[in-house]
């Protein structure tokens, strides 16, 4: 099992928040703090004559490129709630792939084209109306598919006369949508594999799935009731096992998100770290357990137990477990007694007997 | 699922798996000082009355998962009782 630090963790390609990025966000807001301390800066009769004119000129500018503003935030508004309402359980990682911020930028673009449209042929219009007609009406009007004429009692779209504006847009918007699925896609599949590989038990996955949608606020209860049934077919004996701790981990991911998958990562590497081992944390508890039940038989299990534990009535117990039974085998009763003796015993005792044995 | 009473070591059993989520029948075993023949006939009473799952597991020492269902934490809860 590979170990990668937790600062490494990334689920496949994703848009990166890059330096430059970081950069280029706090140059905008200074910019920005700038344009809005020069157009409020007090004119007194102190105040240098330069500074008048460069308000002016600065208001002006503000004035001029602020419908544009306006109607681009719209325009971004509308297609981040699209983008959030289609990918509702990924919302976040939706929104950081690359197919998602060209879909943004391409809306931002077509309302500010749209605007420059409206002001050029509609001169006479009132400039609030002609934002307020842009920012929300182009984004309807490319939504929109417009019937013009239906066949009298006609189901569907058959028999209609209809003008599709939405037609482009529609062609647009499922091409995004396929894009960004196929990334998260890409992220979904490496996030499921890290999660058997660092929880390899199909009861720990599944305990994790349930407490998972156990712990979900937004769900009503018909919906956490109906996700714990679809967890609880998954454990169908007839699911081949790989396919139903494959699918738990999916579950774990879609009803936690990818951060919190990532959480669970990162815990599982701090168990598995040789610090935590040292410390003798449950990992190490289920490598003894295998390690009693590989290197001991039945009646040295027994012996090991009469050694071992200062209770009568749990190597009584022991001695019960190791008879031969019809409805057990001999790997169920070694189990049983691996479980118990580590119960009752702890590990540090079952660890030096071991020891001991192998130096033996 | 039909009405079932559960007898003490199914009892014992379903509040285990419940306190301690899903695990092998050897745990259950040991973690209710049930004799691990006795735990697979309770285990197997209660999956066929669809209170637990029971399902093959590789990566268990005794190859085998058993879990509560959610119908069985409603009859425990006193729910449907």
């Amino acid at each position: 099992m590979a170990v990668t630090p937790p600062d490494e963790m990334m689920f496949g390609r994703r848009t990166k928040i890059t330096r430059g990025m970081k950069i280029g966000a706090a140059l905008s807001l200074l910019l920005l703090a700038a344009l809005i301390t020069i157009i409020v800066f007090p004119i007194t009769a102190t105040t240098p004559a330069w500074v008048e004119p460069l308000q002016t000129n600065v208001y002006g500018f503000m004035a001029r490129i602020s419908p544009y503003i306006l109607v681009g935030l719209l325009g971004s508004t509308v297609a981040i709630a699209e983008l959030v309402s289609t990918f509702q359980t990924y919302p976040r990682e939706a929104l950081r792939t690359r197919w998602a911020w060209i879909l943004i930028a391409v809306n931002v673009v077509a309302a500010m084209i749209a605007l420059v449209v409206v002001r050029v042929t509609m001169t006479e219009m009132n400039p609030s109306l002609q934002i307020l007609s842009v920012g929300v009406g182009f984004q309807a009007i490319i939504r929109t598919r417009f019937v013009l004429a239906k066949r009298i009692g006609g189901d569907g779209e058959e028999g209609e006369v209809a003008l599709n504006l939405g037609w482009l847009y529609d062609q647009f918007q499922n091409l995004a949508r396929t894009q960004i699925d196929l990334e998260l896609m890409n992220n979904r599949r490496t996030a499921v594999t890290r999660l058997l590989d660092y929880y390899p038990s199909m009861a720990e996955l599944y305990d994790i799935a349930w407490y998972t949608i156990t712990a979900r606020a937004t769900l009503t209860r018909e919906q956490e009731d109906q996700r714990k049934a679809d967890l609880e077919k998954l454990l169908d004996p007839k699911a081949p096992e790989n396919f139903a701790k494959s699918s738990i981990a999916l579950m774990i991911l879609e009803n936690g998100g990818q951060a919190y998958v990532e959480l669970l990562l990162t815990q599982a590497m701090q168990n598995l770290s040789p610090e935590a081992m040292a410390m003798g944390k449950p990992s190490s508890a289920d490598k003894l357990l295998w390690e009693l039940i590989e290197n001991y038989s039945l009646p040295e299990m027994v012996t090991l137990a009469e050694k071992l534990c200062t209770s009568d009535k749990a190597v009584t117990y022991v001695r019960d477990a190791a008879q031969p039974d019809p409805q057990a085998n001999t790997a169920n009763q070694k189990a049983t007694i691996a479980h118990f003796l580590v119960q009752q015993i702890g590990l540090e005792p079952l660890q030096k007997a071991l020891a001991e044995r192998g130096r033996e | 699922m039909k009405r079932f009473e559960l007898e003490e070591e199914e009892r014992k059993v379903l509040q285990t798996l419940a306190k301690r989520g899903a695990m092998s029948p050897s745990e259950v075993a040991a973690e209710t000082w049930t004799l691990p023949g006795k735990t697979l006939t309770v285990l197997r009473e209660l999956s066929s009355a669809g209170f637990v799952l029971l399902r093959d597991d590789t990566n268990s020492p005794d190859g085998m998962l058993v879990a509560i269902t959610s119908q069985a934490r409603g009859y425990l809860n006193g729910s449907l009782a």
